[in-house]
């Protein structure tokens, strides 16, 4: 490993093909410091010892595979910026790991090193500011043990913190946006919703748009597959202005393409296929709301929402014309009622 | 909305078929009834021709009796006139005498007496004896005779000799005719008859009822004789005619049933070819998504194996290109020198001379030469392995070659390992046991797909597992090669192996496999191979695979001609 340039940022490449590690990290050491794994085990021991700020993972990997090596990556070191590196044949297993694996970025092989190295700058940048979030780790363990004791206390703590439900905010009902055109569905899930939270119905994208402007919503439910708009473009615009709200997306169309983007360009938080049980729905609802909290209190939190700070060009770069005149409505309209 | 579609189909089809059947069953019910009906009315016609024939016994008994009656009346009568002469006590004693016992018993006394007039009185005795008889069989005849007449007119029932004969109405005009004739003749006689039979003088028939009954039995006998017999031989034709129906009906109904029949049989015909076609189209549609599958899956395993050489060989040229502008630059600057050198410009050479020293020496520290030769080593590395998929890809598809070849089943194994790479690589550890087998002429790429349908399901089964093993063993046996491969993963149910063969059998979810996989193996190895397939497994231990195939060289004649045709060699 070269260590002869110093950097404070540290990556970490993780993939199974001796080659691709070469070719990789000749790409970035120029920049930071390279660690390397060639698989899931290695990763997560370097993970231990050291902060690495990014990592990049191959997905189909011998043993574990990538995204759950990031899943494990994750509860370990949180203020990691996770990237996946994925093949044309991994397209199904991520479907499956989209909801689990809370990954910054999904990039697709063959890559392009422009590409990748913005995305890896990106992820070292926001990796930076989040990490004045979580204490700073040794960078070798073994002469301060009681503190990094306290590291695990802390980090036990937090999310402890996360995963216990809060009583009733203010003792308030939370806000919880549908978006869904069909009339029937909707009124079913408001059916279904109304004792728990503070139903927000929407039947068309101007309607979500005035809700949003008009309270502070934490989580919406939404679907793709809003008639004539995109529902790509708009939620990009919602997440632009709204970079805090969770969006749990609840769709007929199971692809794994379409998942990636939604990940990559508004960081959805979990991907429903329809039909899907009341239970599940429910589950992920509460910890959404859990994690909106999360956010409001701990803003650095959002990756997204750091990342808009941070690099707000690798995020705008890739919004459509569409999405930017949604987002510029959206924004006449936040004005105009002042949420 | 394909299948309400198909369901109406499907009823049409079979509401058809009902219609069928239906037709069928009424045709036959038809048969029946007529049948039975033309049973019971000719047991009608048979019981009518019985009657009729009894009437004309009892006319006939009647009118001979009634003849004898008179004449053996006349001879009692000159007998005892006879007597009267000789001895007219005795005569005027037996006049009034009317029994032939008390005649019998005078005779007896008189025979000791006189032999002469015991014999006369005995033959007295028996004409009266004969008189009697005569009377009442006559009686009971023409009685008989007026019931026949009235039952076969009217119907009814009747009883003769113990027998109860019932009989309907007659319908026929002709033959009613006839009988109606007998009736009209017998009703003029009926009463004078009534009289004669019941009304007795002295004992006997009276001798003026006599003469008129035989007057009329006389004169009408030959035209109630002769109705008689039109009567019996008007049922007789009527008989002969319904015979006639019946067999008419008969054939008819045969024909009709055979009409039936054969348009039943070719709409049957039609429909079972149409179905016939509708099974075949879709078969093969099945076994080209299958094909298309297993193409699917070939082609997610190279993409996959072909992304990572790719990947990182793009990344190398990109990174040399990075590292070539560096060299540019150092070159450029030691251009540079050597040109101030070359032109004497000594005083710029004291600031270019520190800088491509600086450039050279950034240069070597990080050891761009080294990297850029990595690079270069492991793109050649990367191209070379993208070449040998492609290879692969040829030696698993064989598109370029024909079907059936020499080939060794072991390469065959190797290639479709590398196609199956992907599926295997993350879990599953590959032992390969290969013995040295002699090529044998196959269709490399039908066994390739049957190796790769294998390999998946391996990959399959040892998947919830998290790591298996897969072990592939080769060997000649006979005049045959064995493939041998076993995996350890969660094994086939006992109760569905002799299925897993069958088309369309699968396990997985709908939408995840046509269930012809495994059928298409056999067909493959069975009827393309004239080999063998068969499965052993054990749940929780693993499942093994055995594939025969036969040893077979090439046809060592080759039939073909050099030429298309040899006109051209020998002129």
């Amino acid at each position: 490993m070269p260590g002869e340039i110093t950097s404070d940022i540290n990556i970490l490449l993780v993939d199974d093909e001796p080659l691709v590690l070469q070719s990789l990290s000749a790409t970035f050491r120029k920049q930071y410091n390279v660690y390397t794994a060639t698989n899931g085990k290695e990763a997560i021991e370097i993970i231990r010892k050291y902060t690495i700020h990014v990592v990049l993972s191959d997905q189909r990997m011998p043993g574990m595979l990538g995204h759950e090596v990031l899943r494990i990556i994750k509860t370990i070191s949180p203020s990691t910026i996770r990237i996946l590196l994925t093949g044309y044949s991994d397209l199904d297993a991520i479907m499956n790991s989209v909801n689990s694996g809370e990954v910054f970025r999904y990039l697709t092989k063959p890559w392009k090193v422009e590409q990748l190295r913005e995305t890896v700058a990106a992820a070292a940048q926001i990796a930076s500011k989040v990490s004045q979030l979580y204490p700073v780790k040794p960078a070798s363990s073994p002469e301060t043990t009681d503190q990094s004791q306290e590291i695990e206390l802390e980090t036990q703590a937090e999310t402890e913190q996360v995963e216990t439900p809060m009583p009733d905010f203010q003792g308030q009902k939370d806000k919880l946006l549908i978006v869904e055109f069909n009339k029937e569905q909707l009124n079913m899930m408001v059916k279904v919703f109304n004792k728990k939270y503070e139903v927000l119905p929407c039947a068309s994208v101007d309607e979500a748009f005035e809700q949003l402007s008009k309270h502070e919503v934490p989580v919406m439910v939404t679907d793709l597959n809003l008639n004539s708009e995109d529902g790509i473009d708009f939620l990009y615009a919602i997440k632009q202005e709204y970079p805090n709200i969770v969006i749990i997306l609840l769709t007929q169309v199971r692809d794994a393409l379409l998942a990636i983007k939604s990940i990559n360009e508004f960081q959805v938080y979990r991907y429903h296929v329809k039909p899907c049980s009341v239970e599940d729905l429910d589950k992920t609802i509460q910890s959404a709301m859990m994690r909106a909290r999360s956010y409001r209190t701990q803003p650095l939190k959002n990756v997204h929402f750091v990342a808009k700070q941070v690099v707000p060009d690798i995020i705008e770069k890739q919004a459509s014309q569409k999405g930017n005149w949604l987002r510029d409505r959206l924004k006449g309209l936040k004005k105009f009622f002042g949420v | 909305m394909p299948k309400p579609k198909s369901k109406e189909k499907l009823i049409a089809k079979y509401s058809e078929l009902i219609i069928y059947g239906i037709l069928f069953l009424i045709l036959v019910a038809a048969v029946f009834v007529v049948n039975i009906n033309l049973t019971t009315s000719s047991q009608q016609v048979t019981n009518q021709i019985y009657l009729a024939t009894k009437q004309q016994e009892f006319w006939q008994t009647s009118y001979r009796n009634l003849l004898s009656t008179q004449t053996s009346l006349v001879e009692y009568s000159v007998l005892k006139e006879e007597i009267g002469f000789s001895h007219p006590d005795i005569y005027s004693e037996i006049n009034s005498l009317n029994n032939p016992e008390t005649i019998k018993a005078l005779a007896k006394r008189y025979s000791n007496q006189d032999s002469v007039i015991s014999a006369k009185l005995n033959m007295v005795a028996w004409k009266l004896d004969q008189v009697i008889t005569s009377f009442n069989t006559y009686k009971e005849a023409i009685q008989f005779f007026d019931q026949t007449v009235v039952v076969l007119n009217n119907g009814g029932e009747i009883q003769i000799d113990g027998q109860t004969v019932s009989i309907d109405q007659l319908n026929d005009e002709a033959s009613k005719k006839h009988i109606k004739n007998i009736s009209v003749i017998w009703r003029f006689a009926k009463d004078l008859v009534n009289e004669f039979v019941h009304k007795k003088t002295n004992g006997l028939p009276n001798e003026n009822l006599l003469s008129n009954a035989i007057d009329f039995a006389i004169t009408k006998d030959q035209s109630i004789q002769s109705n008689n017999r039109s009567f019996i031989v008007s049922l007789g034709t009527l008989a002969a005619g319904r015979v006639d129906n019946l067999l008419l009906i008969q054939i008819g109904a045969l024909a009709l049933s055979i009409i039936v029949f054969v348009a039943m049989s070719v709409r049957l015909a039609i429909s079972l070819r149409k179905q016939d076609e509708i099974i075949r189209e879709s078969q093969s549609q099945l076994i080209q998504s299958e094909k298309m599958a297993s193409l699917g899956q070939m082609v997610a395993g190279l993409a996959h194996e072909m992304n990572t050489p790719l990947g990182f060989v793009r990344n190398n040229v990109e990174i040399i290109d990075e590292n070539e502008k560096e060299f540019n630059e150092a070159h450029k600057k030691i251009k540079m020198i050597l040109d101030h050198l070359l032109k004497g410009n000594y005083d710029n050479l004291e600031k270019s001379i520190p800088e491509a020293i600086q450039k050279i020496k950034q240069i070597d520290q990080v050891g761009l030469f080294e990297e850029n030769s990595t690079m270069l080593e492991s793109s050649l590395q990367g191209l070379d392995r993208i070449q040998e998929l492609i290879v692969n890809l040829k030696n698993f598809s064989r598109l370029d070659q024909t079907a059936e070849q020499m080939a060794n089943l072991n390469e065959c194994l190797d290639s479709t390992l590398i196609i199956a790479h992907h599926l295997l690589k993350r879990h599953v550890t590959v032992h390969k046991q290969y013995a040295q087998i002699p090529d044998t002429v196959c269709a490399p790429a039908q066994l390739n797909q049957v190796f790769l349908n294998i390999f998946s399901n391996a990959a399959h089964a040892t998947e919830e597992k998290g790591e298996g093993h897969l072990t592939i063993k080769t060997w000649c046996e006979k005049d045959q090669i064995v493939v041998q491969i076993s995996d350890d993963g969660k094994g086939i149910p006992q109760e569905i192996l002799d299925k897993i063969f069958d088309p369309f059998f699968t396990t997985k979810p709908v939408g995840q496999g046509t269930g012809l996989g495994l059928s298409i193996s056999r067909k493959i190895i069975e009827e393309a191979h004239n080999g063998k397939i068969s499965v052993k497994s054990k749940i929780g231990v693993g499942t093994d695979f055995f594939i025969y195939i036969p040893l077979r060289s090439l046809d060592k004649e080759d039939t073909t001609n050099v030429f298309v045709s040899d006109e051209a060699v020998i002129n």
